[in-house]
């Protein structure tokens, strides 16, 4: 077994190709950028430039592509352009036009040759800032930001960046290379080219669903100015002016962050109740007990608290970060978990600091609400288990329905989303929403959705199971259901559908659910 | 600007070009053993970063530096140039 298990890791790490489509060229900084970034997540990457003018010869070089980045340069793409700006309004309508058709050959090239995302660099038009002869303007009228704002709205499935404001982040007299240009036709600084690989690694990697999962927060100087059990509820500082505004503002970012999908957690010397009163009293929470999927308010020492939050949540250490004021703290649970990330907080707290959070803008605020309600109800399925003699007494105590239906279209986010997010109850498969529909599409795959409910509350999508050619090609079910033998449950539903092979992929923590294929003699060899 | 050595050239092309070029191939055409533009940008930039020259914008073309011979004469012709201002 253990020879297998080491294959298949090998083919998990497989190597990530890029397909970089440009009119510019970025080297010599690009490819070892790209390489340094994605080793930081383990991922091996292979380069492929493909120049813009020569997509239609080379578009083969798309094949087996993980990622597609489009960068064009608009000075390139219109190199007479400067005369159009002086004209102002005259021919800016016929150059949109004329870009937006471009754009749409080259989407639609790229479409016809892969389904993997791409990545689109928006325009820049800072390289005609004559601000030196006419002061900062709005250079031809905005034509540049018409532009992006038309592509950027024009595909949901492109992954868009705002070029512009990455060439703020490094600065307008920093981001230009004259030498280069006149050279080789690469017109960005080594900083800027770099920056655009940091860039691409981050929107692959979120892309991808690798992030972690859980938020524990500290309370005192943390969610709120002040010492709780000394200050009392009135005396703690926390409201959007004077004082209390970094934690008010702090909390603004963790409760966006809840929204995108962030499990959050308070880990606290401070007694429950008191804390709760704050949660549920105080003006200025904005961050409410609702929010919250797990407390340890006690006057235990907080390694041992974060662990039960791990334990309670049943989510891996590596997947937490701790967030506290005091660096003695931090280091006392580093020293003792060294695989959770911690992060010292201070008023002049950076979101900078928060970036091994890789986040998705389309997540549903429904399923994270549901989600944190399982969470929160865990507590009270514990108790209920204290209460019973056997498991098995347990399970039929929790009055759970099971239901499991073939996929419907308005579901296939969270499917694709699960797939992504499930490291350990899963047999490693990971889908995109896009790769699902080609999925189905092809008529010989179905997806069965398994949905959950027990006596406490509602768990909405807790698992998927999708059979390719009597294949098992994915089956992964939410850690937040793990402990109830559901898996047993999905595996008989699997063997009734008369499919006896499973395809297996090593996540690094699947290795329970290898044993539960291979002991029903499903791993193909 | 440093000495020209061709064992310096071969090594910093066969990290940059990703090759395994030896003495005995020096007239050999870089783009048949897998040079291409982009690694050729690498290369230039690699070889004026180690000898601490600049190559001259007309050099600058794949088929002005395609052999490690090639690039071994721009490089000295540099070389000399800059020893030759050196001792003005």
């Amino acid at each position: 077994m253990k020879t297998i298990m080491k294959k298949q890791l090998i083919n998990e790490n497989k190597t990530h190709k890029i397909a970089w489509i440009s009119n510019i060229l970025f080297e010599p900084y690009l490819r070892g950028s790209l390489v340094d970034y994605f080793l930081k997540a383990n991922l091996d990457v292979e380069y492929v430039y493909i120049p813009y003018e020569d997509m239609h010869e080379e578009n083969k070089k798309l094949m087996g592509a993980s990622l597609v980045v489009v960068s064009l340069n608009f000075e390139s793409m219109f190199p007479n352009v400067t005369t159009y700006m002086l004209k102002k309004h005259t021919s800016n309508r016929d150059i949109i036009r004329d870009c937006i058709l471009r754009c749409r050959e080259l989407y639609s090239l790229i479409k016809k040759h892969t389904d993997s995302p791409i990545v689109w660099f928006g325009f820049e038009d800072y390289s005609f800032c004559d601000a030196a002869l006419f002061g900062r303007i709005l250079v031809g009228d905005g034509i540049v930001d018409k532009l992006n704002l038309k592509i950027a709205s024009e595909w949901s499935d492109i992954l868009f960046v705002d070029f512009k404001h990455l060439i703020a982040d490094v600065g307008i007299s920093e981001t230009f290379d004259l030498k280069g240009k006149y050279r080789w036709n690469a017109p960005y600084t080594k900083t800027v080219v770099k920056m655009m690989a940091e860039e691409v690694y981050k929107r692959y990697i979120i892309y991808i669903g690798k992030t972690k999962k859980c938020l524990v927060l500290d309370c005192d100087n943390v969610l709120w100015g002040g010492i709780l059990s000394e200050d009392g509820i009135d005396g703690i500082s926390l409201s959007n002016m004077g004082l209390g505004r970094p934690f008010w503002d702090f909390q603004c970012l963790v409760l966006r962050m809840y929204y995108h999908g962030v499990i959050l957690a308070i880990c606290s010397r401070n007694d429950e109740e008191e804390v709760l009163k704050v949660f549920r009293e105080h003006s200025g929470m904005l961050l409410k007990e609702e929010h919250i999927s797990c407390f340890q308010c006690n006057w235990d020492n907080k390694p041992e608290n974060i662990k039960k939050i791990s334990e309670s949540l049943n989510i891996s250490l590596d997947s937490i970060v701790f967030v506290d004021d005091s660096k003695f703290e931090l280091d006392g649970v580093k020293a003792i978990f060294p695989e959770v990330t911690t992060v010292l907080y201070n008023t002049l707290f950076a979101v900078n600091d928060l970036d091994c959070f890789n986040l998705r803008l389309d997540v549903d605020e429904k399923i994270v609400k549901i989600r944190t309600n399982t969470y929160r109800t865990n507590a009270m399925r514990e108790e209920l288990k204290r209460r019973v003699n056997t498991f098995d007494e347990y399970i039929r105590s929790l009055n759970m329905k099971l239901d499991v239906h073939p996929t419907e279209d308005h579901e296939l986010q969270r499917v694709a989303e699960l797939s992504q997010r499930t490291n350990k109850c899963s047999n490693g498969a990971r889908y995109t929403a896009e790769q699902l529909k080609v999925l189905l599409a092809s008529k010989t795959a179905s997806l069965y959705t398994v949905c959950l409910s027990d006596k406490f509350s509602e768990f909405g999508i807790v698992g998927v199971i999708g059979i390719k050619d009597k294949v098992l090609e994915l089956f992964c079910l939410s850690c937040r259901a793990l402990g109830r033998t559901i898996e047993n449950d999905m595996l008989n539903f699997v063997k009734q559908t008369g499919v006896t092979k499973v395809r297996f992929n090593n996540t690094g923590k699947n290795a329970g659910f290898y044993r539960l294929f291979d002991d029903n003699g499903m791993i193909m060899r | 600007m440093k000495k020209v050595e061709i064992d310096k050239i071969l090594d910093i092309i066969n990290k940059t070009v990703d090759l395994y070029i030896t003495s005995t191939q020096v007239d050999e055409n870089l783009v048949d053993l897998g040079m291409d533009s982009i690694k050729f940008v690498q290369l230039v930039v690699s070889l004026e970063e180690e000898f601490e020259c600049e190559i001259p914008d007309s050099k600058l073309l794949i088929t002005e530096m395609d052999t490690v011979r090639k690039i071994q004469d721009v490089l000295q012709v540099l070389y000399e140039d800059n020893n030759e201002k050196t001792i003005d």
